[in-house]
């Protein structure tokens, strides 16, 4: 691999990205609904002083929850379909290029673009919190952000596993939507089930809740804002217990091997796919 | 008492002076200080110089011991060397002032400890330091007892390994105050009514207060941080809980305040911030015609500001500040009906941080009731583990479910009639909040993070302004460039290869191709398939123009996407002798491809897109002008792609194959997209580049095309070579009366053509023979 | 037919994957505890004190066994009197003050002294064997109860604390 190429079609999907006026839709909402979040939440935690988990980094964690799969998704989505559906994936290939590439001039490009959008939108956030005088510490707010990004790389990684795997670009974003349903809400509904009807182990249900990476994510930034686990109730403090200090590590490992293994699925596709 | 305390001090004083300056050990030291509270007479004033003195010792009369501090302030130590318990009291009226206290035994049979009152009233021990001892303060019938301004740290054990703090049992009027307590397990207050707890700090132990029918206690002014519960507080009457903080009590257990089987308390001014649970009720008040006050209380940014067991009832609470609790009040167990159970408490007159009426009057309370009601809150209480969901969207999208569907609104677990409009804030207040600059650094840092991330991966190939002065640049060499640019690969094969031998081995060759597509259609299990090229072979020797040539779906554009690893397939494909799929990557370097259907990113200007090739291919940005010269785009360089007309386009495409110098053009039907005057002026150009030296493989079904550029023909029938050959030798299988029967496949595909062939006669003189067969050949 | 293959496989291992399960209680099974983490069933409180720690095993319906745990004997004595309707009670166990292990509730040696103090302050400790139990109680000045004694005094006298609380 060749990193001259890796960055040139990283580029191009930088510029295309900024582009893209969903991508630009997404990244405003993003910063806009952070700072506002930010703002308004300490309006009374900021007033009292009182050093609490209270409402910034609680919403400010749902926030994540929801925009950033939806931003990583679909642009992952239509990563590599659009092109398909456009003929220039075709183009691209017939050049002296890999197709492994390809795959990470579209990852590291898009990724960039995400990355770049959410540090925009923390900062400005970050900036309001300094500003008002806010409780949160900054660490915690670094950690918070480093697991977003990594939430980030996560969901783009699946959005351009389910564009090599579609034929369509509409099916690749009709896709990437009901993934994001499925992780945001399906899948947790899916946990709360099995936890009132089946009455599984906390184990169990702590196991079936590191299935999604966004729960992964959130149990990664609630333990590092923290410190412990318990307010998750008892599953939570099984976590706390069982792996103690090994648990970031946990979690954080979790979180690579799916954007590890979405994208080697991905490649696996993509290496092999023949209908240029 | 005068005269027996300086006979007591004097000798103290000559061992203080034979001590070296700092010096801790003194061997016997001990036995002097046994020996001494045994010599003084009962109620005498001991006052023990800084030294160490080994432990266990024990004060079985009336005396005032008091540790004379060393040089820097430091307490004369008693040192219990890990044995039993360093102090043991059982005279009444005794002071124990100014000493460190350490090492006790670790045995937790025998309650190894600091201090142990036994059956002594009215014993004072002051400003004393504890360390490493299992137990802190052990007072047994030890009435009276005062502990005041004493530190006591643990040993660093397991916390289920560790011993109480401070003990006080079935000793009554006590007072503990102004101590600071750590890592220990309990601070234990049992039968020992009257008691006050005042001013302490009990931080990171189990339980920092755990008290047990002790009726009329007080707890006031304590900060109680860090434990597994601040105070446990059980079978005890007419308790006062007044101003205390308590703060970050988590765990399993971790409430700030936990009252169980208490009646009559009265629970005023403390702070509850960041426990599990701010105060939980458990049977209190346990007799049902008691009513206890609850006031003034700040529950805030705890998992849950007040749980309840579903019996409770009869606890008013009133201008309390319930501020973003996770959950304000709980069910512990959730129960059958929430609200009643609830409700059995008085909940009117609070200030809630999530509720949303108005006053309009401006009487400071809500003109509207506060409720509380949470579909998903009462799920949590009924099932813990649903704990793992908080901040989960699925934990709003549930309560707004509930919301939108009555059939599963939940009751109102409480209601408030006159909600506060202000939170209530008692004048004790805890830390607070600095404007934080580590944020503000923070934000420039991430703002920056974003700028170099997107500064790292900007775009390269836009044009910088050198760039785009490169046409005027390259019209120095127009006139070299016009002449028919002989690739130098090529000049450099053809100088360094002498001749036949190297002419003759195959630049290209293909062998046995054989590809095959899903069947379209097919359900997705099956691996049904149709055949598009069937068990091809054919050789290109360097310099040679190969057309192939077919209807559509003979599969030509399929033979040039397998060469160049567009496509799987099987069969050899080989490159000046190397395998083409073994690193299709470089072989593409070496190949110059017009595809039919030209697809570029459109949103690029035409110099843009060079340049992004160019980095593809690693080609010299030098080879940009050269090649738009060639292909006759230079004016065309500031344009988008997009507005590209479909000639231009076919430019472009040239360009960019070209933009490598590569000795292979691959081009499938090079020349569909233009027009007919565009279409000579073209061939006439891959005629240069073909005297020039190219190698061409091209698909075609215009004669002008083949005859015009071809050395030889390939013809592809359902995939497979049906006949190969010079143009000339081939003309009967070209033309198209021979043809004719096809003509039904292709008239679909090119209409005007067809109409313009049947409507135009032949003999008018109009149309050249070399129009008849191109417009013929549409039907080839 | 490659795929078809595959696509059994892939089920398969998805059945057997859910198809695990994990251990049971059975009445033959003594708890586990954390101590310094988990809470008494009966006063909610921390289990830290193993020597005084109890425990049972309830079978809530015909083959569905359950652990209570509690910090003292005392409670777990309350816990039954409370409770006892809704439940058979399979197995009682507690810890032999010396060696600090589970041993069988039922024939177990009980010492009651106002001396010990225990987390409830119920006073009771337990001893495998008759000799131990009768020489703890006399280093504490206590007396040994058997079981059917100690259940029988409790579940007829009054409220457990309630007793405690008139004892001291």
């Amino acid at each position: 691999m060749r990193l001259k190429t890796i960055s040139t079609l990283a580029g191009y999907e930088l510029r295309s990205s900024l582009r893209n006026r969903w991508f630009l839709l997404y990244a405003l909402a993003f910063a806009v609904l952070a700072v506002a979040l930010s703002s308004l939440s300490l309006t009374g935690a900021g007033m009292f002083g009182f050093a609490g988990f209270g409402r910034t980094a609680a919403s400010l964690i749902n926030l994540v929850l929801l925009i950033v799969p939806l931003m990583g998704l679909t642009i992952g989505a239509q990563s590599l379909a659009s092109e398909r559906e456009k003929g220039t994936l075709a183009y691209l290939l017939a050049q002296p290029v890999s197709r492994a590439e390809v795959l990470w001039g579209k990852f590291v490009g898009l990724g960039t673009a995400l990355l770049a959008a959410l540090l925009l939108g923390f900062g400005l956030s970050a900036a309001v919190i300094a500003w008002q005088g806010g409780v949160v510490e900054a660490q915690q707010y670094i950690s918070l952000v480093g697991f977003s990004l990594l939430l980030a790389l996560v969901t783009l990684s699946l959005g351009i596993f389910l564009s090599a795997w579609s034929r369509s670009s509409a099916l690749a974003v009709g896709l990437a939507l009901f993934a994001w349903l499925a992780l945001v809400f399906i899948g947790d509904l899916g946990l709360m089930s099995t936890a009132v009807a089946m009455k599984v182990k906390i184990q169990t249900l702590f196991g079936l809740a590191l299935i999604n990476p966004l729960q992964v994510f959130k149990i990664a930034a609630v333990n590092s804002l923290r410190a412990s686990l318990e307010i998750l109730g008892p599953a939570g403090i099984y976590a706390t217990r069982t792996y103690g200090d090994a648990l970031i590590t946990l979690l954080v490992s979790v979180l690579l091997v799916w954007v590890l293994v979405a994208l080697g699925a991905a490649y696996l596709r993509f290496r092999v796919e023949a209908d240029f | 008492m005068n005269r027996a305390h300086f006979a007591v001090t004097i000798p103290f004083i000559i061992i203080a002076l034979m001590l070296p300056k700092g010096s801790v050990a003194q061997k016997g030291a001990t036995d002097s200080l046994q020996s001494l509270i045994d010599a003084a007479a009962a109620g005498a004033l001991v006052e023990v110089p800084y030294g160490l003195y080994e432990g266990t010792v024990t004060i079985n009369k009336p005396l005032h011991l008091t540790g004379v501090p060393g040089e820097n302030g430091q307490l004369p130590i008693i040192d219990g060397k890990g044995n039993g318990t360093v102090l043991t009291i059982t005279a009444a009226e005794t002071t124990v002032e100014g000493f460190e206290i350490r090492a006790s035994g670790n045995v937790i049979d025998h309650e190894d400890g600091g201090i142990v009152v036994e059956q002594a009233k009215n014993v004072h021990l002051t400003n004393n330091r504890l360390t490493d001892v299992l137990y802190g303060i052990r007072g047994v019938e030890a009435y009276g007892l005062k502990v005041i301004g004493n530190t006591i740290h643990g040993k660093d054990l397991h916390i289920a390994r560790r011993g109480d703090s401070i003990r006080i049992w079935q000793s009554e009027d006590c007072l503990v105050e102004g101590n600071t307590i750590e890592k220990a397990r309990d601070a234990i207050f049992w039968f020992s009514d009257g008691t006050t707890v005042r001013n302490n700090h009990f931080l990171n132990s189990r339980y920092g207060i755990h008290m047990m029918y002790t009726d009329g206690m007080t707890i006031e002014g304590n900060e109680l941080n860090g434990n597994s519960v601040g105070a446990y507080l059980m079978y005890s009457k007419n308790v006062m809980i007044a101003g205390n903080t308590f703060r970050e009590n988590r765990g399993p257990s971790g409430y700030g305040l936990a009252l169980k089987d208490m009646d009559g308390v009265t629970v005023r001014d403390n702070y509850y911030i960041d426990n599990r649970v701010g105060i939980f009720f458990d049977n209190a008040p346990s007799r049902i015609d008691i009513t206890q006050s609850i006031e003034r209380n700040v529950l805030a940014f705890n998992d849950i500001g007040a749980l309840m067991m579903p019996a409770v009832q009869n606890n008013i609470l009133r201008n309390n500040t319930f501020l973003d609790n996770l959950e304000q009040v709980g069910l512990k167990g959730g129960g059958s009906n929430p609200g009643e159970s609830l409700g059995a408490n008085g909940w009117d007159g609070n200030y809630w941080s999530d509720y949303v009426g108005y006053d309009a009057g401006g009487e400071g309370t809500g003109d509207i009731a506060y409720h509380s009601a949470s579909l998903f809150e009462n799920l949590a209480d009924q099932h813990p583990a649903l704990g793992l969901l908080h901040f989960s969207p699925v934990e709003q999208a549930i309560d707004l479910a509930a919301q939108a569907f009555p059939i599963i609104k939940p009751k109102p677990k409480l209601s408030d009639n006159v909600p506060r409009m202000t939170p209530l804030l008692p004048q004790t207040m805890p830390v607070v909040a600095q404007p934080s600059s580590a944020m503000g650094w923070l934000a420039a840092l991430l703002l920056a993070g974003a700028g170099l991330l997107y500064w790292s991966q900007r775009p390269k190939f836009v044009p910088d302004l050198p760039a785009s002065l490169a046409p005027h640049r390259a019209n120095d060499k127009r006139t070299s460039a016009n002449q028919a640019q002989v690739p130098s690969r090529s000049i450099q094969k053809e100088t360094a290869m002498d001749t036949q031998a190297a002419v003759n081995e195959p630049m290209i060759s293909v062998q046995n191709l054989t590809k095959r597509y899903a069947q379209p259609g097919r359900a997705w299990w099956s691996d049904a398939t149709i055949t598009a090229v069937d068990d091809l072979s054919f050789e290109l020797k360097e310099g040679q123009a190969v057309a192939l040539w077919g209807v559509n779906g003979a599969g030509k554009t399929t033979v040039l996407k397998c060469l160049l690893g567009l496509l799987d397939c099987d069969g050899e494909l080989q490159l000046d002798g190397t395998d083409l799929r073994k690193d299709g990557r470089n072989a593409r370097r070496h190949f110059g491809y017009v595809p039919q259907e030209l697809a570029f990113h459109n949103d690029l200007s035409v110099a843009e897109s060079c340049r992004f090739y160019a980095r593809l291919k690693d080609v010299d940005l030098a080879r940009i002008p050269i090649v738009l010269d060639q292909v006759g785009l230079m004016s065309q360089e500031r344009k988008a792609v997009g507005a590209l007309s479909g000639g231009m386009k076919q430019r472009l495409a040239l360009a960019l194959a070209l933009l490598g110098d590569p000795p292979v053009l691959l081009l499938d039907e090079p020349t569909s997209n233009l027009d007919a005057e565009t279409r000579d002026e073209f061939l006439d150009l891959l005629s240069q580049l073909h005297r020039a030296g190219k190698t061409l493989l091209f698909t075609s079904h215009h004669l002008e095309e083949v005859e015009q550029l071809a050395e030889q023909v390939l013809i592809l029938r359902d995939g497979k070579l049906f006949a190969k050959g010079a143009p000339a030798e081939m003309m009967h299988l070209l033309n198209p009366k021979r043809e004719g029967q096809r003509t039904h496949l292709r008239a679909v595909e090119a209409p005007s053509d067809a109409a313009y062939l049947m409507t135009v006669p032949v003999h008018n003189g109009v149309i050249t023979p070399t129009q008849v067969r191109q417009n013929g050949s549409v039907f080839s | 037919m490659k795929k078809l293959g595959t696509i059994w496989i892939v089920g398969i291992l998805l059945i057997v994957l859910v198809a695990c399960g994990g251990t049971t209680v059975t009445p033959d099974l003594p708890p586990e505890i954390l101590y310094g983490e988990d809470v008494c069933d009966q006063c909610n409180m921390i289990i830290s004190d193993e020597r005084f720690a109890a425990g049972l095993v309830v079978e809530l319906a015909p083959g569905k066994f359950e652990h209570r745990i509690f910090d003292d004997i005392g409670d777990l004595l309350a816990y039954e009197k409370a409770h006892g309707e809704e439940f058979t009670i399979a197995a009682y166990y507690v810890h032999d003050y010396n060696s600090k292990e589970w041993i069988d509730g039922k024939s177990a040696y009980y010492i009651q002294s106002e001396e010990l103090f225990t987390p409830m302050g119920f006073g009771l400790a337990a001893a495998a064997q008759r000799l131990e139990a009768e020489a703890l109680a006399e280093e504490w000045n206590g007396s040994v109860l058997s079981f059917a004694e100690l259940h029988e005094r409790t579940m007829a006298g009054q409220d457990v604390t309630e007793h405690v609380h008139q004892q001291n």
